[in-house]
């Protein structure tokens, strides 16, 4: 398999792993998105990542019950998969690699971008 | 109670969100919606924002791109795809040229013609309100097409007597001889003789001194009253205020410039039919020459122009003057038995004529447009279908659909601009060629500037139709299983196989249209020009010869005798075969007068009166012109002012007048001339007719007359030369200096150039017709020929193995000829029902040509099918060349 996630699914995947199971859906995994990353995320974006995952069988899909304070909608909750967790796993692992011994110099350039 | 999102956030959201996130995403915004109001903060911006960026998750997400973040169409992408767009074009240069030079030909003639339509026809008149604007002319009760001036008094009683023209302005134009002070040289000068109401009508304002007023135009005035033209005070007065006051002379009748009017808006006025702009000096009519014969009702030598009142339509006028019309024959029933008046709009009056002829070309030039967009339209569809393998891989590899289409859009773009550049210029050339041309004679010609909003509009529309065409099969190609386009099929494309084909039908209809409608302007300017005019031309030169007025007195005695003598000194000179002369030639219309028939001969009672043409001429008029006498005799020297008054008619005069009876020996009555007869006039010969009104005009009843009884001031002077004796105009300027040195020699020319002179518009539609024509021939050459070599090219296999298979070069030459000839042959069929159904059309250009003449038609269809089988040729040969061993192989 030779797929790699793109910038914004890695966020997803990040989040599917830190949220557990009953907070992995589209409001919440949208809010650490943009509390983590700074990013503003509309939270269908979110969705459409999901539903790019999950046909590629990353991630999975369970339906919750409705609730009144969504006006009577339900949650999509979501869950990583093998196939998912080994993607993000090598996405990871390459970065890490790529970051090894410049995290000074990494932080120097965030710190220059937010001036 | 729960907060909501509102309904029209919630609408709108529904209709952006993809139906299986829907549910969740609005879920998901209504928590965060509740949230955020019971944490206090602001609810419509957030939801405002959530739905901006709604839309813009939606723009983006159109085409789904798996690992690759998408990117918006930014300026600098739209650039980038002009960029590769001008370089792919560039790659292709034989067909990026032909499109180019296609569009660009298209577009110009286009854009020509309707700018040229837009000046002459669309935009109103230089005159103050001129849709209220009429002539008036006098018509046959009985109806018909003919029209004609009035006569000063019939104009005067209209003016008193009609209510719904607000007023009522009279002229005539003479070209004198100008005389400043009192230097003896002379110079002709166009001359307006106007009534005082005139120039308010015409909006003409003094820039200096005063304009004409009532009070001048008078009878009896010592001097008469001249206001000059800005012109004429720049060029002979250098501008000076002291012209006012000066005394002018003209044909030696003294005038006192009272004012200079101001340079008018627009150079070129409606060519008499009103007021000439360029008039050189303004008189007021009673106290100029032009009050001479002013009293003769039957005299119509006057042009009246008229403006209605307020609120008054043409209706009411025509019924008004018609009226008036009545009341007058009453009065003066030996004058107005047969007519009646009739007001025209000066804008039919002065575009009427030359409206036909453009819209004509625009059709014309509609046309060729349309054969220039299918042929673009033909080369795009071409290129597309070549490269649908590239665009197959382009999408498996990821493209969208939308990059894909945009890059083709982008190289249609570059196409219509570099051909709207193109049309420019062609545009620029037409119109300068046409208005130098001068043929046309249409008003505001020399200002028509190319107009940037019609290049615009033209431009448009090729654009559309290029794009219309290219894209289709795009979007199909895009459309389809990119596996299928991969795999080389013959079959596949067929549907633009066809296409292409009706594309050259349609090509081929349309430029068979415009040459059979070629064939037929070219036919009839071939009848016309072989048409008899009733006189010889070659080799007579002719010139005008007015007498200044105090040559004249109550019997004219002298201005007989210079002319006579005048004659007499030219017939002299050995290089002169005959000469003669006559108030007008035989190409000059003329004026009619009206006279009485012999008593108990009835008038005709068809559409016409009792009236003619009206010609004093020498007596070696009939000679030196070579018209024919039929009976009886012409004049002789006996035909003196003393003598029994005699007339010659001619024949369409005997054949209107005395259609049952011979017209030699009657008596006919003629009291309404200058030289009135006791016992009237007897008709001593009849001649032959001359077509005055052109070629292409049945010839009038005319009356010619001695000049020794009926002498005017003012002659066509006619000299026959023995051929190859070549210009003798300095010798007869010093004949007639000779005799009398005041009197200038003006508007010398060949009789046989003036005679052209009449043709010269249908010439110019003629030659301008044929050129498109041509044009759209070329045109529809190169789009049959690029559909056969495109249909050869693809099927190389097929006829590989044809001639594997043992077919002979000339007989697979032969199908392919076969194929391209029926396509030609469906589209002749189809062109030649339009072109039937058209033709009538034309009919107004037509002369002795019927609209469905089957010589142009087969003519016109015989030179296109050669044309068009000449443009399979190539493709045939190429298709001969075919390596069979190779072709066989092609995948």
């Amino acid at each position: 398999m030779g797929r790699t996630p793109g910038e914004f699914e890695q966020l997803v995947l990040l989040a599917l792993v830190r949220l557990d199971e009953e907070a992995s859906y589209g409001a919440r995994i949208k809010q650490e998105i943009e509390i983590r990353s700074g990013r503003e995320v509309f939270v269908g974006a979110v969705y459409t990542a999901l539903a790019r995952l999950e046909k590629g069988g990353y991630v999975s899909s369970r339906i919750g019950e409705p609730t009144a304070e969504r006006g009577g909608r339900r949650k999509k909750h979501y869950r990583l998969e093998p196939e998912g967790e080994e993607l993000l796993a090598r996405a990871y692992r390459a970065y890490r690699g790529m970051t090894e011994g410049i995290a000074e110099e990494l932080d120097e350039l965030v710190i220059r971008r937010e001036s | 109670m729960r907060p909501r999102l509102p309904a029209w956030f919630r609408w709108s959201l529904e209709r952006l969100l993809p139906s299986r996130d829907r549910e969740y995403v609005l879920g998901d915004l209504e928590e965060e919606y509740a949230r955020r109001l019971a944490r206090g903060a602001g609810g419509r911006s957030w939801l405002a924002s959530q739905l901006l960026r709604a839309i813009v998750h939606r723009s983006r997400s159109a085409a789904p791109e798996p690992g690759r973040s998408r990117r918006r169409p930014s300026f600098e992408a739209v650039m980038r795809d002009l960029v590769q767009a001008t370089r792919n074009l560039a790659g292709a240069p034989g067909l990026t040229a032909i499109a180019l030079v296609t569009l660009a030909l298209g577009i110009g003639a286009n854009t020509a013609i309707y700018t040229l339509l837009d000046h002459a026809l669309l935009r109103p008149l230089p005159f103050p309100e001129p849709d209220r604007l009429v002539r008036i002319y006098n018509v046959r009760v009985a109806g018909g097409d003919d029209r004609w001036n009035l006569s000063y008094p019939d104009y005067a009683d209209l003016r008193d007597a009609a209510g719904t023209l607000a007023a009522v302005g009279a002229w005539r134009e003479e070209t004198p001889a100008l005389q400043i002070g009192s230097e003896p040289r002379a110079t002709r000068v166009d001359v307006a003789a106007v009534t005082a109401d005139l120039p308010a009508m015409l909006a003409m304002r003094p820039v200096v001194g005063r304009g004409l007023r009532a009070d001048d135009d008078r009878i009896g005035a010592a001097a008469g009253t001249a206001v000059i033209s800005h012109g004429l005070w720049q060029d002979r007065f250098a501008g000076r205020e002291s012209a006012i006051g000066t005394e002018i002379r003209l044909d030696g009748r003294p005038y006192e410039v009272v004012g200079v009017y101001e340079e008018p808006g627009a150079t070129r006025g409606g060519g008499g039919m009103v007021p000439a702009w360029d008039v050189d000096v303004w008189v007021a009519y009673l106290s100029s020459m032009a009050e001479e014969g002013h009293e003769l009702r039957g005299l119509s030598n006057v042009a009246v122009l008229a403006r209605m009142t307020a609120g008054a339509t043409l209706g009411d006028v025509a019924a008004e003057v018609d009226s008036v019309a009545g009341a007058l024959a009453e009065r003066y029933p030996e004058f107005r038995d047969d007519e009646t008046l009739r007001p025209v709009p000066v804008d039919d009056v002065v575009r009427g004529r030359s409206r036909q002829a453009l819209w004509l070309l625009y059709a014309t030039v509609s046309l060729v447009l349309a054969i220039a967009g299918a042929n673009v339209a033909h080369l795009l569809v071409g290129r597309n279908l070549a490269r649908r393998r590239e665009i197959a891989v382009r999408l498996a590899v990821g493209a969208s659909r939308w990059q894909v289409l945009r890059g083709i859009l982008a190289e249609s773009m570059v196409l219509a601009a570099g051909g709207a550049i193109g049309g420019w210029a062609v545009g620029w050339v037409l119109l300068r060629l046409l208005a130098a041309s001068d043929a046309l004679l249409l008003p505001g010609l020399p200002e028509a500037a190319l107009d940037l909003r019609v290049l615009a509009v033209t431009a448009t529309i090729a654009l559309a139709v290029g794009l219309g065409f290219g894209l289709v099969p795009a979007w199909q190609a895009t459309r389809r299983d990119p596996n299928l386009a991969l795999r080389h099929d013959a079959r596949t494309g067929s549907g633009s196989d066809g296409f292409r084909r009706a594309l050259t039908v349609a090509e081929t209809a349309l430029a068979l249209v415009l040459l059979v409608a070629a064939a037929l302007t070219l036919q009839s300017l071939t009848r016309v020009l072989q048409a008899d005019p009733g006189f010889v031309a070659d080799d007579v030169m002719t010139a005008r010869i007015q007498l200044p007025m105090d040559f004249v007195s109550a019997d004219w005695p002298q201005a007989v005798e210079l002319f006579n003598r005048l004659l007499e000194r030219l017939e002299a000179l050995p290089e002169v075969e005959s000469a003669a002369a006559g108030l007008w030639l035989p190409v000059d219309s003329g004026w009619n007068n009206s006279f009485e028939l012999p008593p108990g001969v009835e008038p005709p009672d068809d559409t016409s009166g009792v009236s003619a043409r009206f010609f004093p001429v020498t007596p070696g008029y009939f000679e030196t012109a070579g018209i024919r006498l039929v009976s009886g005799r012409r004049f002789d020297s006996t035909d003196t002012s003393g003598a029994p008054g005699v007339v010659v008619a001619n024949r369409a005069f005997a054949r209107r007048f005395f259609p049952d009876r011979e017209a030699l020996g009657q008596r006919i009555g003629c009291s309404n001339w200058w030289r009135a007869f006791e016992g009237a006039c007897e008709i001593v010969g009849v001649v032959d007719d001359v077509r005055f009104d052109g070629r292409t005009e049945p010839a009038a009843a005319a009356l010619y007359f001695p000049h020794a009884q009926q002498p005017v001031r003012e002659m066509s002077l006619m000299v026959k030369v023995r051929p190859g004796a070549g210009d003798i105009t300095a010798r007869m300027r010093a004949e007639l200096a000779a005799l009398d040195p005041s009197v200038p020699l003006d508007g010398i020319a060949w009789l046989t150039d003036l005679l052209d002179e009449v043709d010269g518009p249908r010439r110019a539609v003629v030659r301008l017709l044929t050129g498109f024509a041509v044009l759209a021939l070329a045109l529809a050459a190169i789009g049959v020929y690029g559909v056969m070599a495109f249909l050869v090219a693809r099927r190389t296999r097929e006829i590989g193995i044809r001639m594997a298979l043992g077919a002979g070069a000339a007989q697979v030459r032969r199908s392919v000829l076969r194929e391209g000839g029926s396509l030609l042959v469906v589209g002749l069929a189809i062109g030649g029902l339009v072109a039937a159904l058209l033709s009538r059309y034309l009919e107004s250009q037509l002369f002795e040509v019927t609209p469905h003449d089957p010589v142009a038609f087969a003519g016109a269809a015989a030179f296109l099918l050669i044309v068009g089988l000449a443009a399979c040729w190539v493709p045939a040969l190429r298709a001969t060349r075919v390596n069979p061993a190779l072709s066989l192989r092609t995948d």
